[in-house]
């Protein structure tokens, strides 16, 4: 029973990285229809440069503050001068998941260049090794950190979305572009804004992931394939889906490892996921087109 | 731009007498080029070749069909291991490539069958989530993947006394313009204006006596069948075969190939299969910044020409036709 | 519009360009003053790591150079990304193979395997190949006589390992944890027959897998607890080693452990910190200790001198730059008059060598092209790796 209970906290912790990698993908694909490949790529960019500072002796809150920033920045940057060029020649929707994809390629080679290949121990004021002890079953100071931070998060962009003229716009953009502009909406401004908004949570993710995975170029790799698939099980559109969607998807991937198959762990998390689509394909939380055909 | 006055000329493969003459050309000139280039010219041509097939079946399904697939290396794999373990029993050749091409459509019609159901993204995860269980079987069934030792493919003996690179080179050609000319019938008979009945507006389609289901898993099939036949063709080029080199990196090349390419156009996925493998190995010597080379090159082909290089292609076409007029 | 057809005609031009090439009698990558090395490493991609021994054998070069080279010659090494493909790597090869006078570092099982042929049949001499030796087993020594390996083999390695952890540590219980690949699953062969040989002094529990790119390993130390293995010997690399030790540490199993040689590195140290400290790594016999051994830090020293990027990564630069010191030794002894049969002649000449004064002997031959099969067990203690056996040397496979 113990070990039944470990495997699941232990899943829910690997899940609530699942989440907040699924928040920031959901957010732009609620937005603007997009799936950003580069969503890893811009993350891991930001935990090099909150790296790079740390490692000529800034403060924890000020070399935070300047990965957000930075991470932002970039994912503003490749809206206005890509995506928005893209889009004026009438580029498809694959072409601008391609067009992601080429950012996160270019973002991975930089950082590669830039930052080193070697895995790197990141410092952080929460101690993965620091464990708390209920009853048998612990959970690490970090990952109670994780597990705070993607709620923490998603209940500030819930409040942000629902609550304010700023999260109205965001809605309203999102659901009818051209009625939005007629309504005097910037919608640019407000794209703009989603997409460091989304790139800003990635950044919180892998803030609170390297120390956890140890920091390298390719440290999202594994993360991102799985909240991109936590975002999907979730309802991609939905917020809540993404938290919900990792969550599940950790716990389930952990027990299916523990008493059914490690080595098939992942297939097995697929498999899960495919058979919740198959009854729900717009996800748990998702609300889309509802068709039969 | 072209004025197509019956349904006979609709049909012709080429229409213009000129055009003849230039593709004549071309394959003189392709036929010519192992002759005149180093050998490494030759094994790079011979292997954009090969992802040639595997692109025109994924641009069939992403491109004409409008369906996402990020499965496209699980098919890869399960033609190259099905080719592979088949030659190594001593099945001949066409018999084994066949096979790889037909047991990998089995498997597109299984995966398929959730595409009557899901759209876009929901339907790439399950794809993506194929692709992943593919690799896992194969990685952790040794009798599958040849053992730890990976898969040694028999390479097949070039008849003539010719080099190994030049027979790969006029093998893989072979094939490349089968599959070509293949994709040019499949789209110009009632199948390809299914699939594109069916991608641009699903239920009117149906409401046209568009089978839907039989239609959605037919262009699975063939697309996975063209991924099979690349995976054969791959096995046999490299004479050896692990689950590690059919990564979701592998799926992710020739989905960036096919919308490079331009979607719905043959054209357009060869010029795609070049780009990927011409691009990391022209600029190999840059070490780290490869990959930011091939994204600055995506990046730009896809702002200024959003319908990929096939749009490009198309545009100079036109100019020339029409030349010295604007 | 024109411009653009320009340019694509340039474009083709410039690909095509390097094709045209001087048909002579002289060799190939050679002239009075420069030799031409070919290296194809994985610099990009999750597999760039590995990229370092490229470098290192960059650095080594250039340092050799600064001696003012060898017989007069500068070496010149071409560098080349295969993104750990083999379909682009085995084109690198062929790229460089009327332009190189030798192949140095091939890395990768799969990349080897795809190879091999064009390596055999180009009669190009090839400098070391990191990947599992076994697959040289079987091909004729007249095939292969351009071919020299000095890399431990899997199986013998994890056999030895096992060994050492039963005999000398005294061990009751092994549990494996490994890359989900021919490494990891050699490493289970090789502990399997290691077991068989030790008669029921000790059992095997259980191999737990992970996938390469995996880094979420809670449930594999769950997995690797519920073995009750008083020792785990782990086959992965440096990130999956240290994450599988702090998981383990978190559900509060600390079992003996054991390690392949590539996580000999120093590095251990930096990434998996305290819960490194007691591990028994097995170092390959192709280097010293950097800390430990001076040998090894002087190496180590020069090469971050040429090449800044390998301070970070110096283990893998000091294991890389063996290659270039093979090479330089080959042609040192060729003599001036150097043909790709002198060098081959030259290294299969060289018998008991240890480059730079690190490592075990290696012995080349005309029957025998694996110069050195053996490792070394070492004890992590105080931050340094320490050894504690003598070079285990087994049978050279071919």
């Amino acid at each position: 029973m113990t070990n039944f209970l470990q495997y699941a906290v232990g899943g829910f912790a690997t899940g609530s990285i699942y989440a907040l990698v699924a928040l920031g993908l959901a957010l732009i694909y609620r937005s603007t229809r997009i799936l950003n490949f580069a969503h890893g790529d811009i993350t891991t960019a930001g935990a090099f440069v909150a790296f790079a500072l740390l490692g000529i002796g800034l403060p924890f809150a000020l070399a935070f503050g300047a990965a957000l920033l930075s991470g932002a920045l970039i994912a503003i940057l490749f809206y206005f001068c890509v995506l928005v060029p893209a889009q004026r020649r009438e580029a498809t929707q694959l072409s601008q998941i391609i067009l992601t994809l080429g950012l996160g390629l270019i973002l991975q080679s930089l950082v590669a260049y830039f930052g080193g290949k070697e895995p790197q121990p990141f410092p952080f004021p929460l101690s993965d090794i620091e464990i708390y002890d209920v009853g048998g079953v612990v959970i690490s100071q970090l990952s109670l950190g994780i597990l705070g931070a993607a709620l923490l998060a998603s209940l500030l962009f819930y409040l942000l979305v629902q609550k304010t003229r700023l999260g109205l716009a965001m809605r309203a953009t999102s659901e009818n572009l051209p009625a939005a502009q007629t309504m005097g909406i910037p919608t640019r401004r407000i794209l703009a804004f989603s997409w460091g908004m989304a790139a800003l949570l990635g950044v919180i993710a892998g803030l609170f992931l390297a120390p956890l995975l140890l920091l390298d170029p390719f440290f999202m790799l594994e993360p991102f394939l799985k909240g991109f698939a936590a975002a999907i099980l979730g309802g991609l559109n939905s917020l809540p889906g993404a938290i919900v969607g990792g969550l599940i998807l950790g716990v389930a991937e952990a027990l299916a490892g523990g008493y059914i198959s490690i080595a098939f762990k992942n297939t097995l998390a697929f498999l899960i996921i495919i058979a919740v689509l198959l009854v729900r394909p717009e996800g748990l939380l998702g609300k889309e087109f509802v068709e039969r055909v | 731009m072209d004025l197509v006055k019956s349904y006979r000329q609709e049909l012709q493969l080429i229409r213009k007498p000129w055009t003849r003459v230039w593709v004549a050309f071309l394959l003189l000139m392709l036929l010519a080029l192992p002759l005149v280039t180093p050998e490494y010219v030759a094994h790079t041509a011979a292997l954009i070749f090969i992802y040639m097939i595997g692109v025109l079946g994924q641009n069939l399904l992403i491109g004409y069909t409008g369906q996402i697939s990020f499965g496209q290396a699980g098919f890869l794999a399960i033609g190259a291991f099905t080719f592979g373990h088949l030659s190594r029993m001593g099945v001949p050749w066409p018999l084994g490539l066949l096979c790889a091409g037909i047991v990998s459509g089995i498997f597109g019609v299984l995966v398929g069958f959730p595409s009557l159901r899901l759209k876009g993204p929901y339907l790439a995860i399950v794809t993506l989530g194929f692709g992943i269980a593919v690799y896992q079987v194969f990685v952790n069934y040794e009798w599958l993947s040849g053992g730890r030792m990976g898969l040694i493919v028999p390479r097949l003996t070039p008849p003539f006394g010719l080099s190994e690179t030049l027979f790969n080179y006029y093998f893989n050609f072979l094939f490349a313009i089968l599959f070509t000319l293949l994709t040019y019938n499949i789209i110009s008979s009632y199948m390809g204006r299914a699939f594109i009945a069916i991608r641009d507006n699903d239920i009117a389609a149906e409401a046209m006596g568009v089978s839907l289901t039989r239609y959605k898993l037919i262009s699975f099939a063939v697309s996975s069948f063209y991924m099979g036949i690349m995976g054969g063709l791959y096995g046999l080029f490299l004479g050896y075969l692990e689950p590690n080199m059919f990564t979701f990196a592998e799926s992710i090349t020739i989905f960036v190939a096919v919308i490079i390419g331009g979607l719905a156009a043959v054209e357009g996925s060869i010029m795609g299969a070049a780009f990927v493998i011409l691009v990391p190995q022209v600029f190999s010597s840059y070490k780290e910044m490869v990959p930011a080379i091939f994204g600055v090159t995506i990046i730009l082909i896809l702002i200024f020409e959003p319908m990929g290089l096939y749009g490009r292609w198309f545009k100079m076409r036109l100019y020339f036709r029409n030349w010295p007029y604007r | 519009m024109r411009k653009i057809i320009f340019l694509i005609i340039l474009l083709l031009v410039s690909i095509f360009l390097p094709a045209v090439t001087f048909a002579a009698d002289k060799v190939p990558g050679v002239t009075d003053s420069e030799v031409v090395i070919g290296i194809t490493v994985p610099m990009s991609g999750p597999a760039a790591l590995w990229g370092g021994m490229g470098l290192g054998n960059l650095a080594w070069a250039q340092h050799i150079n600064d001696q003012g080279g060898i017989h007069g010659r500068k070496i010149k090494v071409v560098l080349k990304d295969d993104g750990y493909n083999p379909a682009r790597a085995l084109a690198n090869l062929k790229g460089m193979k009327n332009d190189v006078f030798a192949y140095g570092c091939v890395i990768g099982s799969a990349i080897a395997n795809a190879s091999k042929d064009f390596l055999l049949d180009s009669k190009i001499p090839v400098v070391h190949v990191h990947a599992n030796p076994r697959m040289w087993v079987g091909v004729a020594p007249e095939k292969m006589r351009h071919i020299f390996i000095a890399y431990p083999d899997y199986v013998d390695e994890a056999e030895a390992i096992t060994q050492f952890a039963v005999n000398d540590v005294g061990v009751k219980k092994i549990a494996l944890f490994g890359q989900n690949d021919g490494w990891g699953k050699s490493a289970k062969e090789g502990i399997e027959r290691g077991m068989k040989k030790l008669t029921g002094k000790a059992e095997f529990v259980g191999f737990v897998p992970y996938e390469i790119t995996e880094r979420a390993l809670g449930s594999h130390a769950m997995k690797l607890k519920e073995t009750g293995a008083d020792a785990v010997i782990i086959y992965g690399a440096p990130t999956q080693a240290a994450l599988i030790l702090k998981e383990m540490a978190k559900v509060g199993y600390r079992p003996k452990i054991f390690t392949a040689n590539p996580l000999g590195d120093p590095l251990m140290y930096k990434i998996a910190g305290k819960l490194w400290e007691g591990a028994y790594p097995a170092v390959s016999a192709n280097v010293a200790i950097p800390g430990v051994e001076p040998a090894g830090d002087k190496v180590a020293d020069i090469l971050v001198k040429y090449q800044k990027k390998l301070a970070g990564i110096k283990f893998l630069g000091v294991t890389g730059a063996t290659t270039m010191m093979l090479i330089a030794e080959g042609l040192r002894r060729a003599g001036p008059n150097l043909t790709r049969e002198s060098f081959t002649e030259a290294m299969m000449g060289l018998k008991d060598f240890r480059p730079e004064g690190m490592g075990g002997p290696i012995t080349f031959g005309p029957k025998r092209h694996h110069g050195l099969n053996a490792i070394r067990m070492a004890h992590a203690e105080d931050g340094k790796h320490v050894p504690v056996t003598d070079y285990i040397i087994f049978e050279p496979l071919f």
